[in-house]
């Protein structure tokens, strides 16, 4: 009888509205600036921030940061960092999720693009992430 | 009832160590920076952020993240480069708590020579040895993809399974001949990979065909396939799988005849509506990995069919899609 009480109770508490926002936030994910061996800076910080736009977007910003350098921000739970490489006219954009505490892939892809789609394949991956929930749930 | 409730929990408990067995934990591998030989750098990073990708979507290895760990590995003097034999990854590896380390190189010669080695962090030892070759950078993707095909079908040691969807087509010889001519239709295939051993697989199929009749008696026959075959996995070359498989099932057959006509001959033996066969048969699926989730593939199938001492054989041709979970 006791269980049963203490189940329903937990069933009660759970899908309550605010508890169930206050658990999700706890999932932050940090982006990192993309790194690259030979394209210039404006042009990655431009991609990373279109990622992050699109990310902000989709998620809220409570729970999408922009870390601009400097290393991985130890303080969001989730890291994102990515790179941009370009061979002959083609861009590959690779892009990775980190589980910061145990450092593993959450989600890692590698897309390729020319100049004019550079955007539009960002904002796709974008919203890759956003519908892995494996990313958002601790 | 108390005989059921252990019943039940000797079968929960049955399913859990099945499961345990069957499903290990996955190892936890770190992908070093690739170095190049007569390239630039940016095609190593490409090579290897690619591989990288690649190798996570199989989902045969936890990856863990090398970077981050950069700065302790500067302290210990283990900077990457110049890190290209295996005891310097091994100590790598054991730093990351990896349990494989996952080196590579790209060589440019006339063509991109790209070459990974997996190695066991505990012994030292080089687990697998992969290349391929590309002939330009648009050639890259095919090139890692074959390579990590390789590394997945060596690895990929748990039960995993597959779910197929395919169009195909039939044709009716022998006895069956008698009654029905050609057959179009669909199927799905769930197939359960690694089962027993290595590279073993259990398929079961179900789909629908339909088969012109053969005489103006018969309009046309459903043919419902429901069928289990078990075969063995073979990676043939580069991204592409064979798997040859010997089973058996039924065929449930529903028979529209033309009443008109029927009346008119009169004298077709197959008098009833429904009528159910034993078969048996011979598939070979012949694979093409396009990522390591998705492949297409090519299947020619010979199934023979018993009905009242009497076989019927029908040939067949299916294409489709696979998806691997």
């Amino acid at each position: 009888m006791y269980r049963c009480i203490n189940v329903l109770i937990m069933l009660i508490i759970a899908t309550y509205p605010a508890n169930a926002e206050k658990n999700t936030a706890v999932v932050r994910l940090s982006i990192n600036t993309f790194t690259s061996v030979d394209i210039d800076a404006a042009l990655i910080e431009k991609l990373t921030s279109v990622l992050y736009r699109e990310l902000v977007v989709l998620r809220g910003d409570e729970y999408v940061l922009y870390r601009k350098k400097g290393g991985l921000d130890k303080s969001a739970n989730r890291q994102l960092a990515g790179s941009v490489e370009k061979i002959d006219s083609v861009y590959y954009i690779t892009v990775k999720v980190l589980d910061g505490e145990r450092g593993e892939h959450l989600f890692n892809r590698t897309c390729t693009a020319d100049r004019d789609n550079l955007e539009k394949t960002l904002k796709r991956i974008a919203k890759d992430i956003h519908r892995v929930n494996r990313i958002w749930k601790r | 009832m108390r005989d059921i409730t252990i019943m039940k929990k000797f079968l929960c408990a049955s399913l859990f160590i099945f499961i345990s067995i069957t499903v290990p934990a996955k190892d936890r591998v770190a992908i070093l920076d690739f170095q190049t030989y007569n390239c630039p750098q940016s095609v190593a990073r490409v090579v290897g952020q690619m591989t990288n990708s690649r190798i996570f979507e199989t989902k045969v290895f936890t990856l863990v993240e090398r970077e981050e760990m950069n700065a302790l590995l500067k302290e210990m003097s283990l900077q990457q480069t110049g890190c290209t034999d295996s005891s310097c990854a091994v100590e790598m590896g054991k730093i990351l708590s990896a349990q494989k380390i996952v080196t590579g190189t790209v060589l440019k010669m006339d063509t991109y020579n790209i070459a990974i080695k997996v190695i066991n962090v505990e012994n030292g030892k080089v687990e697998g040895s992969y290349r391929s070759e590309a002939a330009d950078p648009s050639d890259f993707e095919p090139a890692v993809l074959s390579i990590v095909e390789k590394v997945r079908y060596d690895f990929r040691n748990g039960l995993y399974l597959s779910i197929a969807t395919c169009a195909g087509y039939r044709k009716a010889l022998g006895d069956y001949s008698d009654i029905a001519d050609n057959g179009y239709g669909g199927s799905i295939h769930v197939n359960l990979h690694n089962l027993l051993f290595k590279g073993g697989v259990l398929s079961l199929g179900t789909g629908f065909f339909t088969f012109e009749g053969a005489d103006d008696a018969i309009d046309s026959i459903l043919a419902i396939p429901v069928t289990a075959g078990f075969g063995y996995s073979l990676n043939l070359f580069r991204n592409t799988n064979i798997t040859p498989l010997l089973g058996g099932g039924i065929h449930v057959n529903l028979m529209n005849h033309d009443p008109d006509n029927a009346d008119q001959y009169g004298n077709y033996e197959y008098t009833r509506e429904v009528f159910v066969d034993p078969v048996m048969f011979l598939r070979c699926d012949v694979e093409m990995t396009i990522t390591p989730l998705v492949q297409l593939f090519l299947s020619p199938s010979y199934t023979v069919m018993f009905e009242k001492g009497k076989t019927g054989q029908i040939p067949g041709l299916d294409a489709g899609i696979r998806f691997t979970f």
